[in-house]
């Protein structure tokens, strides 16, 4: 088996996966807690703000959605997915593939962090200014304007990678 | 597509009458009243102090009808979780509203009030007595009166230690026969202990206390701990039996829910009245009242003032520049649910240009290509009927399902278009959804077709979003800013656009004949920028400063047409995770209708997920692409609502 720096394609291909899978859902995970902790103790005074929380708390979880679909995305172009674990990748695209994850790996895990303690901040917005409410959505999505441009990186570069 | 039209209203009337005229004015509810902006000189404005007073004495009772309401609604039957969303409105007529009267239902309020405090009294109660019990459990065996005292000349207290300080204490007391201890129960490490003594040693066994820091047990009580603990049981009975009594009486008063709602939209509208008439500008015979109301409604308010006042001065003009004339946007009726997204924002202000409709074409567009699948609109259209049908949703909440609702079908375009049905792979599409499919996103070259598509539909939205404000401009008479601001930056945009698309085929070696037009385009805007962007300014180097640096921040353009990538990758996401959605339950299908029994009702389940959560990003990035990316071009916010005297309000909502 052909090999590059100690390791088979289909091993760095299984590597980038599951890197663009780790960063993208802890990243999420974190993002998650710091918004749902602010969101729950507004609910705590007014329960009736849930439908405008959930909006806000579920924000930083495309992240982990963006990592999942860069995992995804490498195994299906690699035709790993579904039982085929025994397909060809040649060495040197698996490391590209690899390094094509990259992006989403680091981008989203920072970003959902960051992201979700800007959520945590438009809660308290929600809280004491229910009528601001719309343009307070605005602002952790400005984070996520990096995720999204790492994820459409990734995606290229993985189609250039194969 | 202005907002709608307003007139000021000046009125002058007599003093007398205007209570009336207010209520009148409240009763066909189309005048918004306004504190008028200057004060009458040397007039203390005699502030009727029974004014004052009456506004005071009405938001008491305000105040007292909410905690009814909170009070007796904590007493309702527990609604389904997503019920619970829905707050109910009270369905009236405007005679049943004017049928209440301040105090009417004040015996309620003492009653609500008086159960209220003997509730949590009784809970505070019921809570001491259960926490005494639980101390009082490993006493329990002590015979003795809790008072401390045996005899004339014996007395002991209690305290309770740890296994070694008890056995360590024992010692030193005993053997100094200072006091005996007497071992009351045990558990774990833990000893209760009654600690007997001579009076007369008292400050000396006191003081071994201290020096160790131990601390005594005391019960406030002359009863022994067995007795006590039996008086409180009884006590706790009794307690439980008036709460439940004055819980069935709490569930009879529940029939005066509607009631107390009736009462909280009358009295609301009252002080709205009162309020307005502490407000107005009097002197002693007359009152002068200003306001606002539609263009179309001119001649209404003429007939109201002539059926009730005897006699009048009514003054209408068009709003001042000066003026922050209140805002209604005014659209046909396919548009009128995207008034709410321009309203999360911010109402236009009245001189700004009302940009729901345009905002409804691009949104739907964006929404479709962000869902991006025809199985998820079908699935939204029937989640959403399914919900409409299932739900007493507010006006409100009707007005964003129907944006939902419109949105399936840019969706389904999008979805037919790139051939995605619920994730399935393309090739097991039937032959005629195969032939329909324009752009295959995740084959050969479709991702950066896909790619290059978001950012050409971003471009273009950029630049209607400054069309829009040249428009404007035009509109306004102010054509030297459409000119050089707008359509000089329109000119430069195209010019670097078709740069870039030069520079894209000079990489494989061809460069297009019409090249030197894009550098025409790029210059001439260029200059426009640079000579006119900051033509307010005193000197040429602060003018041609300024303007190199307006130059500069047109970089601005290109990140905000990047930002519309998002939309591809919102699309991709839909598709990619139905996808994996797919292929995990696949195996399932293998078993013949067995398996199907079970894989479809998973298959549901998942889809149904996976929709919910892109709807959310599908709602929010569209909607920042507006708020962000178009509105920076030319929407100046900052109006406020229009909202005339009504006698409906939150709970009360008026037959028609």
């Amino acid at each position: 088996m052909e090999v590059f720096l100690g390791l088979q394609g289909v091993h760095w291909v299984f590597l980038g996966a599951a890197l663009a899978a780790i960063g993208g859902g802890m990243g999420s995970a974190m993002g998650i807690t710091y918004a749902a902790q602010i969101a729950a103790g507004v609910m705590a005074e007014d329960p009736d703000k849930f439908g405008n929380l959930v909006v806000i708390v579920a924000l930083p979880g495309t992240q982990g959605i963006y990592g999942f679909i860069t995992a995804i995305l490498s195994l299906i172009l690699f035709g790993l997915l579904g039982g085929g674990a025994g397909a060809k990748v040649a060495a040197i695209s698996g490391f590209k593939a690899f390094l094509a994850c990259l992006p989403v790996a680091f981008v989203c895990f920072a970003s959902a962090i960051y992201q979700g303690i800007t959520s945590a901040a438009t809660a308290g917005v929600v809280a004491k200014k229910p009528e601001a409410t719309g343009k307070a959505i605005v602002l952790p999505a400005m984070v996520e304007t990096y995720a999204v441009l790492s994820l459409i990186i990734s995606i290229f570069l993985l189609l250039a990678a194969k | 597509m202005a907002v709608e039209k307003v007139k000021k209203v000046s009125l002058i009337v007599p003093k007398s009458e205007s209570e009336n005229l207010l209520l009148q004015l409240q009763r066909e509810g189309f005048f918004q009243f306004e504190e008028v902006s200057f004060r009458l000189e040397d007039n203390e404005q005699s502030k009727a102090q029974a004014l004052e007073e009456a506004e005071t004495s009405l938001r008491e009772e305000l105040s007292r009808v909410h905690f009814c309401l909170r009070f007796l609604s904590s007493f309702l039957p527990a609604r389904g979780f997503i019920q619970s969303f829905f707050k109910p409105r009270l369905q009236t007529t405007r005679r049943r509203i004017e049928s209440m009267e301040e105090k009417k239902l004040f015996y309620l309020y003492e009653e609500c009030e008086r159960l209220d405090r003997r509730l949590v009294e009784i809970n505070r109660r019921l809570e001491e007595i259960d926490h005494f019990i639980s101390l009082l459990k490993p006493w329990l065996s002590f015979p003795l009166p809790l008072s401390g005292r045996v005899s004339e000349s014996v007395s002991f207290f209690l305290t309770t230690l740890s296994r070694h300080v008890y056995e360590h204490l024992r010692e030193v007391l005993e053997k100094e026969k200072l006091a005996w201890l007497e071992l009351i129960s045990e558990k774990e490490n833990k000893t209760y202990v009654a600690v007997f003594f001579h009076r007369e040693l008292g400050k000396k066994v006191e003081k071994v206390f201290s020096d160790l820091e131990l601390e005594k047990v005391v019960f406030d009580s002359d009863l022994n701990p067995s007795k006590l603990s039996k008086e409180l049981l009884a006590e706790k009975k009794r307690l439980v039996k008036e709460k439940k009594k004055i819980e069935k009486k709490v569930q009879k008063y529940l029939s005066f829910l509607d009631l107390l709602r009736l009462m909280e939209g009358y009295l609301k509208a009252r002080l709205a009245r009162v309020q307005a008439q502490n407000k107005l500008l009097a002197t002693e015979r007359t009152a002068f009242i200003e306001g606002w109301v539609r263009e179309a409604d001119s001649k209404r308010i003429a007939k109201v003032l002539n059926s009730s006042l005897s006699a009048y001065e009514l003054v209408l003009i068009d709003p001042l520049p000066t003026d922050n004339p209140p805002v209604i946007l005014k659209n046909k009726a396919f548009f009128k649910p995207f008034e709410i997204l321009v309203e999360l924002y911010g109402l236009p202000n009245y001189w700004e240009i009302d940009p729901t409709p345009f905002l409804a074409f691009t949104f739907l567009l964006f929404f479709g290509m962000a869902v991006g699948d025809a199985g998820y609109a079908i699935l939204l259209y029937i989640s959403i009927a399914l919900l409409r049908w299932w739900l007493p949703f507010s006006a409100k909440g009707r007005q964003f399902l129907k944006v939902f609702t419109y949105g399936t079908i840019p969706s389904f375009v999008v979805g037919v278009l790139t051939g995605s049905w619920f994730g399935l792979p393309t090739a097991s599409l039937p032959s005629f959804l195969k032939q329909m499919i324009v752009l295959n996103p995740l084959e050969g070259s479709g991702p950066v077709i896909f790619l290059v598509v978001t950012l050409i539909i971003g471009f273009l939205h950029l630049i209607s979003g400054l069309l829009i404000e040249a428009a404007d401009n035009f509109r306004r008479g102010n054509w030297q800013s459409a000119l050089l601001d707008q359509v000089g930056t329109i000119v430069f945009l195209i010019g670097a656009f078709l740069y870039i698309v030069i520079f894209f085929q000079s990489i494989s070696g061809k460069v297009p004949s019409w090249s030197p037009i894009a550098k025409a385009l790029l210059l001439v805007g260029a200059a426009v920028i640079v000579l006119f962007a900051n033509r307010e300014s005193k000197s040429w180097l602060g003018r041609i400063g300024g303007g190199l640096y307006s130059l500069y921040g047109m970089s601005s353009y290109l990140g905000d047409t990047i930002s519309y990538s998002r939309l591809m990758a919102l699309g991709l996401a839909t598709v990619l995770i139905g996808f994996s959605f797919n292929l995990m339950i696949q195996p399932l299908w293998g078993f013949g209708w067995i398996g199907a029994i079970v894989a479809l009702p998973i298959f549901l389940f998942l889809h149904l997920a996976n929709l919910a959560i892109n709807l959310i990003g599908a709602f929010v990035h569209p909607l920042r692409l507006h708020y962000v990316e178009l509105f920076k071009q030319f929407y100046e916010d900052g109006g406020r609502k229009f909202e005339p005297l009504t006698l409906e309000s939150e709970g009360v909502l008026l037959k028609k």
